[in-house]
Formats: C-alpha cells, structure tokens, sequence
C-alpha cells in the first residue's frame, strides 16, 4: 500500500529525513516513533505530498506521490499533528466541503457524517463555527473528514492528542475497520503502550535515519517497546 | 514585558518586507531597496495631492492671519484619513488574533496585549496620517516662513495625531466586537460598519473641492465652530503654530483619551477574544449536506471566506464599494456630467474621442486598489495542508481564487461601464472595446494578484491584516493596476496626439495585447503557477 524508498528531505545542509526506506501492506497498521525533530512529521509530509523530497520515491498503491499525486491522494487521507481547519466555516460547511472535493455521492456523505458525528459525538456542534470548537472537537472533525471518503490509506500524526477516551477508543477502532477491508494506516505517536497494543509492524527514527522496523515482536521481543526505544536512543547517542 | 511584546509586533510588521518566508533568509539590499522606493513613491504621490489642497488652504488662512486654522483643517484630515484606515485594521489586528490565546495563557496583562497591538495601529496610523501631515507642512513653508519651535511642536503634534487615530479606531473596533460578538455572523456587522464608513468617506471625497472652497471662503465661521465644537483641534492649530500652551493642553487631552480607551478596552479584552458564539444544532439533514463539484465547492469556500473576513473584505472589497456607488452617481448626476463635458468639448473638440479610453483607464485604476486575488494564497496560511493533501490539481485551487476575483469584480466593474456607456452616450463600437479592455483588465490583474502571491507567500500570520494588508503580492497588483491606467492613458495621448490613430483603433490594438496577455497569464499560471503552489 505505501512503499518509501530512500527519502532524503534537507532543510538547507541538514537532512531531516536521511535515505529512509519503509514498507506497509495493506491490512497493516504501523506505527512511527522517534523523539521530537526525529523527522516523523517531514516523512508522514512527504508521503502526503505537502512536503517536496530531495531524493528517493514514494509510492501509494503503486503509483509515484512525486508522478501522480492526485491518484495518490483520491485514495489517501492525513490527519496533521495540529488540526488547522477552515474557522469561517461551521463543521458541517467543512465536512461538505472535503466531501465535494474527494466527490463522496450524495446518500453515502450524509450516512456518513451522521454515523461518525454520531459516534465521536459531535453531532449536536456541527452547525457551529469551527472557530468556536475546541482542540479535542477539531480533531474530530480533522477525524471524520479523513474518514468520510473511505481512504485506503491514513496518514495521521500524532492522532490522540486533544481527543478524549471514548473518541480515542472510536478511533482505534476505526483504524482496525479499515485494515480489515484492505487498507493500512501509517500513524506517528509518542504514547508507546499505545502503539505497542494497536500496531502490527513499528519503525523508529532517529535523526532522519530509521534505526529498527519490523513486527512489534521483531522490534521488542519479550520487553516494552519503550524499553526498547530507550535502548535504541542510548545506543545510537 | 510590553518592551518584549512590542518588539514582537515591530518584527511582525517588519518582518513581512525584509524576510523571504518561502526560504526564512532576508531579503536582498537590492529587493528591500526597491521596495523602500515603492513605499516613497506611493507616500510621494499620495502626498502630492494633500500637498496642492495643503497650498489652497494655507495661501487663504495665512493671508486671514488664521494659521492655526489651517494645521487644525490639515489635522482633521489627517485624524480622519489614519482612522479611516487604521479602523479598517484595529478589530482584526485587537480581537483576532491568532495568538491571543497563547498570550493570554502566559503571565501577562491583557493591557499589555492590548497595547501592543496598539502599538501595530500606531504605526500604522502614524504613515497614513503623514502623508496628510507632512505635506501639510510643506505646503505651509511654501507658503510663508515658519519658526524652529512652531516645527518643533508641529513634529510632536504629528506623533500626538498618531495617538488619537489610534484611539479613535480602537474605539471603532471595539464597537464592531462588542456588537459583532451578539452575533452569530460577525461579517454582518463587518458590512454594515464597511457601508457606513466608506459611504462617510466618498461623501467627503466626492465633495472634497466644494469643501475646500467652502472652508477657504467661510474660514472666520468656520473658526469659530472649531473652537466651540472641535476644541482639541484649534489647541493642535495654535500648538502647531509655536503656542507652547496650546500644545500642552492638545497633548493633555489626546494622552487622557488615550488612557480612557486603553481602559475600557482592556477590561472587555478576554470576554470579547475569548467569547464564542457557539451554536448548537441538530443532526445533519439532507438540507445542509447539498454535493457540489470540487470547482464550486472550492469557489464556494472562497466566497465564504471572503465574506467572514472583516480585514478581507475591507481591505479588498473597497473599489467594489466605489464602483457600484460610481455607477450610481454616474446615473443621478448625468445631467451635470454633461454639461460639463458640453463646455470642455467647446474649448478642446476631441474630449469626445479620448472618453472610451479614460473611462477605461479610470475603471482599471479603481480596480487596481483592491485585487482580491493578491492575498488569496498568504489568507491560507497554516489550513494550507487541506488543499495540499485533496486530490485537487494546484491549477483548479488557484482558478478558484481567480474566480472570486472574478465574480466579485468583474460586474462591479462592467456595471461602472455600462452606466458611463449611457450617460457619456459612447457609440457602439467603441462601448464594445471598453467594455472588453475592462473585462480583460480584471481578468490580467486577478492573474498578476495570484502570480505575485505565489512569488511571495506570506503564510505566517497572527491576524489576517497581515497577508491582506501589509505584503508585497498586494503591494505589487496595486502597483501593477496603477502603472496599466497610466501607460494605458499615456500611450493613448501619444497615439490620438502624435500619431493621429483613432480612439477606436487604439483600443482595439489595446484589447488585441491584453488578450494576448490573458492567454500568456494563464499560462504562466498553469505551468509555473501550479509549480509554486506546489513547493508552499
């Protein structure tokens, strides 16, 4: 579903992301950690193709992000670590607005947006500015408007921050539904029990370069993965 | 801890000329050179205008011996033009912030937020009101001599007029929130207060030369009603004329209203920044969820973003204003404007001829004050990503923002037209072409906007005043709007005078380049434009 094959992004002489190469499959959830700065967020950008690369190539289910990025991107959704979304526009204007543009069908929009409104609970503030909402509500909002073109793959960063439990819990299980019917999900965190628990496969980054992936067992065997981050982190000091 | 937040503000405002914000490196000398130039150039040109009703004034007050009635005539224009601009900025720039919360969370004052802020309108005041004042003084010495105190005091009297305009608008802004805050539409009140202020505006500027003789021949009458009714300007008049007292006592009451407003706006400061008007609603109905295609989705959030945004629309939206009200005036007044071409065509036959291309050369000039297109892009700022991640072609979002221009000035603009069409009683043919010269012109300068905000993004902003207000893509289509009128009508004055071509075939030839113009645009725009979309 996603293949990264020696990305190099530089800002100026130093390269944020430094010759990395990755594989997801569908079905898979994986997981990113790294300390802050590690490069997590200029990778998960140039997969989305916000960021331009250096050198290396992307492919989203087999085609070029740098040679088709709107291929790419009908079938791609990204939640950024901080959800700056249109203030003048209420929830609902937003959530119609992203489903013209990924051209959602009329009846399939509507079924969505109420069952996921629903669901993260934020049906009753759809009609307010989303100026008014609060960090937690725009999250879920960034969360629903990723979910409401059926993505095969979701690129999210740092997606917990601001929601609450039940949202938190909603997610996940969204995240699982999705892999089930043969997408994946590429997602940074820094809550480790959390991706020890959700993910199927973990990469961890360190100053641009990637220092382990591979199944959780292959990465932590019988420890924490936050043990064996901490490892990785000494060792490559 | 002001010293701190005012230096932030300074290198906001600074920041925005002397800095690339694609790259984060300064600019060149060479780029902050010309742009210093263009800044003196637009100061000079507005200036020179305030300069030659600064030399009518003052040849009729000083011979009167009443000078202190001519600063204090000077003073009002410049209170009136600083905030009128400044007003237009001091709701956006105090109360909507991006960064008020951040503030507001840190151990700081809310007067001293406020005051920073002040400090931006200040600035900007403070500009806008020289270009009234300092000619004003110039054309004062033209006039007759002045004493090395009386400059004295009329240099600190200019800083003093910054302060009031500052305080006057804070008091506008202030108004707009506290009522825009009642309301779920805040673009509403925006709208209203627009119409009021430029309606105020175009009164005074289409009567400015009735106004200015009725203040020359009536100024004993008119001196009295200042010092009874406008006490604070006949002590700037005095003040400025070297009376140390008059000064001290101007200085006493802009200082204390100054203060007055500094308090009364720092005690609603968190309740109106803070203040959301949620509104709860049920679930979605078929009724609110209504599928569009990207291109009108696109131009849709555009239109809503144009009409949310107070900074936008009054910043931009103003020779919209001016040539709707135009077209009107063109109506009611026909009868007027008539005659007065009757006589001029007695005295210089071919003012007949040169109409269709000064009417042409007008509406582009107009049109050139506020190309919507020109911040388009920087008003993105950080939702810039959600255009980024859709599978949208960079060309579609940017014709989008072309499209707003558009549609927003192009039947402005042709209304204009075709109501001078009427009353100027333009034949046919010749209507055609100025009807195409406008319509390509709009188009050129909506491309031009978007072109030069792709060379120049601004996308880090702390209020939208920012990127609409204070960058060069904007500075620059303004320029551009300016420099097609007046090459257009010089060009026009060569060829009808020089060359003896027909108005008629100079338009044509006109509208031949602009289309060839508009098609290299659009080029420009799908291939390099797309490009620089892309690397945001």
């Amino acid at each position: 579903m996603l293949k990264i094959e020696n990305l190099t992004k530089k800002y100026g002489e130093k390269a944020a992301v430094d010759h990395l190469s990755l594989e997801i499959k569908s079905g898979e959830i994986y997981g990113f950690i790294g300390h802050n700065g590690a490069g997590k967020t200029t990778t998960l950008k140039s997969v989305t193709g916000i960021l331009n690369f250096d050198e290396g190539e992307i492919y989203i289910d087999g085609k070029s992000i740098k040679k088709q990025p709107l291929e790419c991107k009908k079938i791609m959704a990204y939640i950024p670590d901080n959800p700056d979304l249109y203030n003048y526009m209420t929830g609902i204007d937003y959530l119609n607005f992203i489903a013209d543009i990924f051209e959602v069908p009329q009846n399939d929009r509507i079924e969505k947006i109420n069952r996921y409104a629903a669901e993260f609970e934020i049906a009753g503030s759809l009609t307010a500015s989303i100026s008014s909402y609060s960090h937690g509500m725009k999250q879920k909002l960034a969360v629903i408007s990723a979910l409401i073109h059926s993505p095969k793959l979701v690129i999210m960063d740092e997606p917990f921050v601001g929601l609450d439990p039940i949202a938190s819990h909603k997610l996940k299980e969204y995240m699982r539904e999705i892999c089930k019917e043969g997408g994946a999900i590429f997602f940074s965190t820094h809550v480790l029990e959390v991706a020890e628990k959700l993910c199927d496969k973990v990469a961890i980054i360190k100053e641009g370069k990637l220092i382990k992936c591979g199944t959780m067992e292959e990465v932590k065997g019988d420890s924490s993965l936050e043990s064996v981050f901490l490892e990785l982190e000494d060792n490559n000091a | 801890m002001l010293k701190a937040l005012i230096k932030k503000q300074f290198r906001e405002i600074i920041s925005g000329y002397t800095v690339n914000k694609k790259t984060g490196k300064k600019r060149s000398a060479g780029a902050t050179a010309g742009l210093v130039i263009l800044f003196i150039f637009m100061f000079a040109s507005v200036g020179f205008a305030y300069y030659g009703m600064g030399l009518l004034l003052a040849s009729s007050f000083v011979n009167q011996g009443l000078s202190w009635l001519y600063f204090a005539v000077m003073g009002i224009m410049a209170i009136f033009l600083g905030a009128l601009f400044d007003t237009f900025s001091a709701y956006s720039t105090i109360y909507c912030a991006k960064d008020n919360d951040l503030l507001l969370s840190m151990p700081i004052k809310p007067s001293s937020i406020l005051l920073s802020r002040m400090f931006s309108l200040f600035m900007m005041g403070l500009i806008f009101e020289c270009m009234v004042f300092i000619p004003a003084l110039l054309a004062y010495i033209t006039v007759t001599a002045i004493s090395a105190g009386a400059i004295v005091l009329f240099s600190l009297s200019t800083i003093l007029i910054a302060v009031a305009v500052t305080a006057l608008s804070c008091i506008f802004g202030y108004l707009v929130a506290l009522i825009g805050s009642l309301f779920k539409n805040k673009a509403f009140i925006s709208i209203i207060s627009t119409v009021l202020i430029l309606f105020v505006y175009y009164i005074c500027y289409f009567r400015i030369n009735d106004l200015l003789n009725g203040i020359a021949n009536n100024a004993n009458a008119i001196s009295n009603t200042i010092k009874t009714y406008l006490y604070p300007m006949y002590r700037l008049g005095m003040g400025c004329t070297g009376d140390v007292p008059s000064f001290l006592i101007f200085a006493a009451i802009t200082v204390v209203l100054f203060a007055v407003v500094c308090m009364v706006l720092s005690r609603g400061f968190i309740k109106i920044t803070t203040g959301k008007t949620d509104q709860k609603g049920g679930l979605s109905s078929k009724k609110s969820i209504q599928s569009k295609s990207p291109e009108s989705a696109l131009l849709k959030k555009e239109l809503k973003h144009f009409w949310s945004s107070i900074a936008y629309m009054m910043n931009c939206g103003l020779s919209l204003a001016v040539l709707l009200f135009a077209a009107v005036m063109l109506f009611v007044k026909s009868a007027d404007i008539n005659a007065v071409l009757n006589e001029i065509k007695t005295v210089f036959p071919q003012a007949d001829r040169l109409l269709p291309p000064l009417v042409a050369a007008a509406t582009v000039l107009v049109c050139s004050v506020s190309v919507i297109s020109s911040p388009s892009i920087s008003l993105e700022g950080n939702n810039l990503w959600i255009l980024r991640t859709s599978p949208i072609p960079p060309e579609k979002v940017l014709y989008s923002k072309l499209k707003l221009h558009l549609v927003l000035t192009e039947i402005p603009a042709c209304l204009f037209v075709i109501s001078a069409i009427f009353v100027l009683k333009i034949s046919l043919i010749n209507s055609i072409l100025l009807i195409a010269t406008v319509f390509m012109a709009v188009i050129i300068l909506g491309y031009l906007g978007l072109i030069f905000n792709l060379k120049h993004p601004k996308l880090e902003w702390t209020n939208e005043t920012v990127p609409v207000k204070q960058s060069i893509s904007v500075l620059f289509c303004m320029l551009s709007g300016f420099a097609t009128a007046v090459v257009y009508t010089g060009l026009m004055m060569v060829s009808v005078f020089v060359l003896n071509i027909s108005a008629t075939l100079y338009m044509s030839l006109f509208a031949v380049v602009f289309a060839l113009m508009c098609v290299w645009l659009d080029r420009r725009l799908k291939t390099k434009g797309a490009q620089l979309f892309e690397s945001l």
